[in-house]
């Protein structure tokens, strides 16, 4: 009976007070659909990223390469193309009007078919280090594949290598003009000797590469690739949401603010001279914990239903296989955070120093405990210290069921390790509540 | 005006910042804690030394000279270690390791894999790995590169003719396939690309490709922000105490007050982002550009920005948690949106015109472009102007707040 007043009072002062609920539960929402946004997590039209401007500087090619190439680039849809000179792509990358340009030295073709080495400037924009970075990432498996087919050849038909370089045509003349020039050129080759020759060397250069180029086309050792996440199932016909990732994150973020002002409830009454009264009538330091912590369990648990079922309707977030399994894995979260929190508020003198001590807490938990990235990335000792924050066994749990879509069975760790770590957080808080209440340290 | 009060004001405030230790936790410890620890994770380097790099798993069934040429590229890279063990495991199993971050990518080598490759046969290796790992994402790349060079020499050597000696080598065919060539040829490749940044240094390990330049100046701001709207509910206790009450009916102007209350704020933010520059100069040898006096523009204006908002936020809020809930809401957006969290660079089109129309936005492309780009004021004229406007704009809604609660 003294427990249900104690849970209805504490319960009451906290849904007074409407701003901080607010807060705690639209501030998730926000911020998820902030990273909706800006991640093209499928909100609207949003699909992340723009299309990256780049420069491209190749004058001297061919005119029907020149626009093969700005038709390949635009309508892959990753990129936009200006094509201009070497100054002006010089300033177009230092004014970050475009993240890189490309820049194809004059005689490109010609050093290649001759044979020679060639090297292409890739000048990237020092205020777009990621789309510059993509681009030569893609640019980079373009010239190893290239790379790939040119030592294959060299190393299978050295004789072609030397009969070009030997011979009186270069690639300029072989190649001006548009399509119908060029082949006017061979078909018209007529009495001349040298054009016959050339376009003999052509053909046989041409049958070649068509042969390495169908060798290459059945790999014999196949690379399958898996991404861990379902992102890469989705070949396998699951398609991945992108807010199944972010929202559990902020919503254990969150969840700690709020579990945290539950617990500095207990300084607000000892300050407010109402704990001492509480502590004169007929209840223990066990129904005092008990009440207070499920005070928290509530709030926490309400709070965190709420995201996720709001979640569920604006962002189709995945709430698990069965009713069941969010609930419990929602239930123990929030058992341990309120357990923790009142820890802090037993061991803190004074409000004041619970306020900012209990937010440095749940920054630092957050970082070390995984809901701001991946905690392996994290140095050795933040990597260990990590393992003892509740928060990374949450957002275990919660990756497994609404990740992974796993019941109960798939979250048996995180279950565990939360059960035991809500019973230890309990008990040792009981004991600390009376032995502190003992000695007068909470009047 | 009484300049004597606003400097009791100010003095006032910068005590009672200087006497909280926990605050004093917030207004240095973690900004750079933050810096530190996020510098890790969107750099995906654990510190500590090679044994502590993430892990790429190998289980190798094969233990065959194929894995060993497979694997060479891989090793002593400066991202990820290679652990190679002779042990089972399967597809789902993997996906797990993975995905608890017990390592940051596996890779699957079946038994008979060298004998495969020997004769020519179709073998599958399996990787599962992290797309979000910087690690995951180089192992995934340079295996990638690995398993093409070991297709092209297979396709090589299946280009050879077979028949006869002295018997004509058909078109589509080669007398031989020359693996010195092939490898010399390799090694040093006609056709390279010559990555440049063009930017104040011409560097790739500079400007924001070193993930310090961007986190740094972005935590200063953040924490600027956020200290300045955890100070908010002391406005709020000065007015429930009566203490604002008093100060009205001193010989204090509305004007000192107001004043008092800004300059207070802004000067503990100009010590806070002073103090923090030079800490991240150390920490992280960031380096802030060629303008020093675009440097203190920003820093000055930001400072304001967030000391006006702050008066604002504490004449709105009732209590002394609405105004920390309140302030952490406006904090915490506006980072998200501003960029403060991750560059405005990966963002659409939109998200970037909102970005750079909030102050953290304008504030940290200043930082950004300084870093970068080597710019001065007159070329951050106009950043500099957006920023001077919501300046102003704060300080206005803070006065307004502010005489209206002097009213009462």
């Amino acid at each position: 009976m003294l427990l249900t007043a104690l849970v209805r009072k504490d319960l009451k002062r906290i849904s007074g007070d409407r701003k901080a609920l607010i807060v705690n539960l639209l501030l998730p929402l926000v911020l998820t659909a902030i990273m909706g946004f800006s991640f093209g997590g499928g909100l609207g039209d949003s699909s992340g990223m723009s299309a990256i401007p780049i420069a491209m500087v190749a004058n001297d090619l061919p005119v029907l390469l020149q626009e093969k190439i700005a038709a390949g680039l635009q309508e892959s849809g990753f990129f936009t193309v200006t094509w201009t000179d070497s100054s002006g792509a010089d300033l177009l990358v230092r004014q970050g009007e475009v993240a890189a340009a490309l820049v194809i030295p004059p005689d490109f073709m010609t050093s290649l078919v001759d044979g020679r080495k060639a090297a292409v400037q890739l000048w990237k924009d020092p205020g777009s280090p990621l789309k510059s970075g993509i681009v030569q990432q893609i640019l980079e498996r373009v010239f190893v594949r290239y790379q790939a087919g040119d030592a294959a050849y060299e190393a299978l038909w050295p004789a072609d290598r030397v009969a070009q370089q030997d011979g009186d045509f270069t690639f300029d003349e072989y190649f001006s003009g548009d399509f119908n020039a060029v082949w006017k050129r061979f078909r018209n080759a007529g009495q001349d000797t040298v054009l016959q020759a050339a376009g003999r060397d052509f053909i046989t250069v041409m049958d070649h590469q068509v042969a390495l180029s169908d060798a290459m086309a059945s790999p014999r050792i196949n690379l399958a690739v898996n991404d861990k996440s379902p992102i890469g199932a989705a070949a396998g016909g699951e398609e991945a949401n992108f807010f199944d990732y972010v929202l559990p994150s902020f919503a254990v973020f969150f969840l700690m603010f709020a579990v945290a002002a539950a617990a500095r409830e207990i300084h607000r009454e000892r300050e407010g001279h109402t704990l001492q009264r509480q502590l004169l009538s007929p209840m223990d330091a066990t129904q005092f914990i008990v009440g207070k912590w499920v005070t928290g369990t509530m709030q926490g648990a309400l709070q965190l239903l709420v995201l996720f079922l709001a979640g569920a309707v604006l962002f189709r977030v995945n709430l698990g296989p069965d009713p069941y399994s969010l609930l419990v894995v929602v239930l123990l979260t929030s058992m341990t955070a309120s357990g923790v929190f009142i820890l802090l508020a037993l061991v803190c003198p004074s409000e004041k120093v619970m306020d900012n001590l209990s937010t440095v807490v749940i920054l630092v938990s957050a970082m070390i405990g995984g809901n701001f990235g991946t905690v392996e990335a994290l140095p050795a000792w933040a990597h260990t210290f990590g393992r003892f924050v509740f928060n990374y066994w949450a957002n275990l749990g919660f990756s497994a069921v609404v990740i992974r879509d796993e019941s109960l069975a798939g979250a048996m760790v995180p279950v565990l390790v939360l059960s035991s770590a809500a019973v230890t957080l309990f008990v040792s808080n009981v004991v600390l509540f009376a032995a502190r209440s003992r000695r007068g340290g909470l009047l | 005006m009484s300049f004597t009060v606003i400097g009791a004001m100010v003095r006032l405030r910068l005590v009672r910042v200087l006497r909280d230790r926990l605050g004093l936790v917030w207004l240095l410890v973690m900004p750079m804690v933050f810096s530190y620890l996020m510098g890790m994770l969107m750099g995906d380097m654990g510190g500590g030394g090679p044994t502590q790099l993430p892990r790429l798993v190998v289980f190798d069934r094969d233990q065959g000279p194929a894995a060993d040429e497979l694997l060479a590229p891989l090793a002593d890279n400066e991202r990820f270690q290679i652990v190679r063990l002779d042990s089972l495991i399967g597809r789902e199993a993997a996906r797990q390791e993975v995905d608890y971050q017990h390592m940051t990518a596996a890779l699957i080598i079946p038994a008979g894999y060298s004998a495969a490759v020997a004769d020519g046969r179709e073998a599958e290796l399996v990787l599962v790995y992290d797309s979000d790992r910087l690690s995951s994402q180089t192992v995934n790349t340079l295996l990638d590169r690995s398993v093409l060079r070991a297709n092209t020499i297979a396709a090589g050597r299946g280009l050879v003719a077979t028949g006869p000696a002295g018997k004509a080598v058909p078109r589509d065919q080669a007398r031989q396939f020359d693996e010195e060539v092939f490898a010399e040829r390799w090694a040093h490749p006609r056709l390279t690309l010559v990555p440049t940044v063009l930017g104040r240094v011409q560097s790739d390990d500079f400007a924001l490709t070193n993930v310090h330049q961007h986190l740094g100046p972005a935590y200063i701001l953040f924490f600027v922000m956020m200290f300045m709207m955890m100070t908010a509910k002391d406005l709020v206790a000065a007015r429930n105490d009566r203490t604002l009450a008093r100060l009205v009916t001193s010989r204090a102007t509305g004007l000192d007050l107001m004043l008092g209350f800004f300059a207070g704020g802004m000067v503990v933010g100009l010590i806070q982002s002073g103090i923090l520059l030079v800490l991240n100069s150390v920490a992280f040898g960031i380096d802030y550009g060629d303008s020093p006096l675009g440097l203190v523009l920003v820093i000055v204006l930001f400072a304001g920005f967030s000391s006006g908002a702050a008066i604002f936020l504490g004449g709105v809020a009732r209590t002394g948690a609405q105004a920390d809930g309140l302030g952490m809401a406006l904090t915490m957006t506006m980072a998200a949106l501003g960029g403060l969290w991750w560059p405005l660079e990966v963002v659409p089109d939109f998200m970037q015109q909102l970005g750079h129309s909030l102050p953290t936005g304008q504030a940290i492309t200043v930082f950004h472009d300084m870093i970068g780009r080597g710019y001065g004021v007159s070329e951050l004229g106009g950043l500099l102007l957006g920023l001077t406007l919501w300046t102003a704009a704060a300080m206005a809604l803070g006065a307004w707040r502010l005489r209206r609660l002097m009213a009462a």
